[in-house]
């Protein structure tokens, strides 16, 4: 089974001038953690971004260095934080977005894609063409649904 | 993290020369090149104006901050320079601009970057500090005013 069978191919997807503002207002309309793709104009994959990217703008820079040790995650400063207005404009996706990143060929198995992501610690990810093109995202629930279809229990 | 932990008096211009966006860029540049942060001045001077290509950092109130995450920088730098005539920036408000903030970091830098440009905006959303930075005589001046108004 392929990564392009089973994964989410109407996807939504950015360009890097897009501002914060515009970019918090697509975030708001998904019901899960999204993964927004950041492409150029001839739809290359060039960037994504997460919901971590988005908080890193709220949270202290000591929290992101203590991040991955147990007990030190101080996560509710981010309450504290004032962020001002003048940022919904000032930034934009080519200031925030992650540019290294973890993607997957359509063409590769969803073996290969569920190692991926959870190697990378990632709940989905984008899924490009040989030419690394963006053609849709996939995420760990697309895979199990596969699974499921195929024993025919969907 | 503040501000002032990164600007310095030597990286302050009172009196810029330049009259559009392009030139203030490339002036301010100048002044960071004894940082020994900047690795390619030039490549630099692009990355900011591609930036700015994609949208303005003239955020209104006669404030730029022209900014850049590139691997033309070691580490962030940050320059401020002043001008009293006015630099036409495509300011989001039309207005031209009298303070300019140019900043630059390599990508690894992110999350630095993003905080202190949260930090900076947070400062010049205060008309106070605005008119006392547009008043300062001197570099040292600037830093002093940056340096009071971090204290809240």
């Amino acid at each position: 089974m392929k990564v392009i069978d089973a994964a989410k191919k109407d996807i939504i997807k950015v360009k890097r001038s897009l501002s914060l503002r515009r970019l918090l207002e697509m975030f708001k309309d998904f019901h899960a953690a999204p993964l927004i793709p950041v492409v150029d104009n001839d739809d290359y994959l060039i960037g994504a971004v997460y919901p971590e990217n988005l908080l890193d703008l709220l949270r202290p820079l000591s929290a992101k260095l203590f991040r991955n040790i147990p007990f030190t995650e101080i996560d509710e400063d981010i309450f504290d934080l004032d962020p001002v207005p003048a940022m919904g404009e000032l930034l934009i996706v080519d200031d925030i977005m992650d540019d290294n990143i973890i993607s997957i060929n359509a063409h590769d198995s969803l073996e290969k894609a569920y190692k991926t992501l959870k190697l990378n610690k990632k709940e989905r990810m984008p899924v490009v063409d040989d030419k690394g093109k963006i053609v849709g995202i996939l995420g760990i629930f697309d895979i199990i649904w596969q699974m499921f279809k195929e024993k025919e229990i969907v | 993290m503040k501000v002032s932990d990164y600007l310095k008096a030597k990286f302050c211009l009172m009196d810029l020369k330049a009259v559009n966006k392009e030139d203030a860029v490339k002036e301010l540049a100048k002044c960071l090149s004894s940082s020994g942060k900047l690795l390619k001045e030039d490549k630099f001077v692009n990355d900011v104006l591609e930036r700015e290509s994609l949208g303005s950092t003239g955020i209104g109130n006669n404030i730029g901050i022209p900014h850049a995450r590139t691997d033309a920088v070691k580490g962030f730098v940050i320059a401020f320079g002043k001008s009293t005539e006015g630099i036409e920036f495509k300011a989001l408000d039309g207005e031209k601009v009298n303070l300019v903030f140019l900043m630059g970091a390599d990508p690894a830098e992110l999350n630095l970057y993003l905080r202190i440009l949260a930090e900076l905006s947070k400062l010049l959303m205060n008309a106070t500090f605005r008119k006392e930075l547009i008043a300062a005589k001197s570099e040292a001046d600037v830093i002093t005013t940056i340096k009071r108004f971090e204290k809240g």
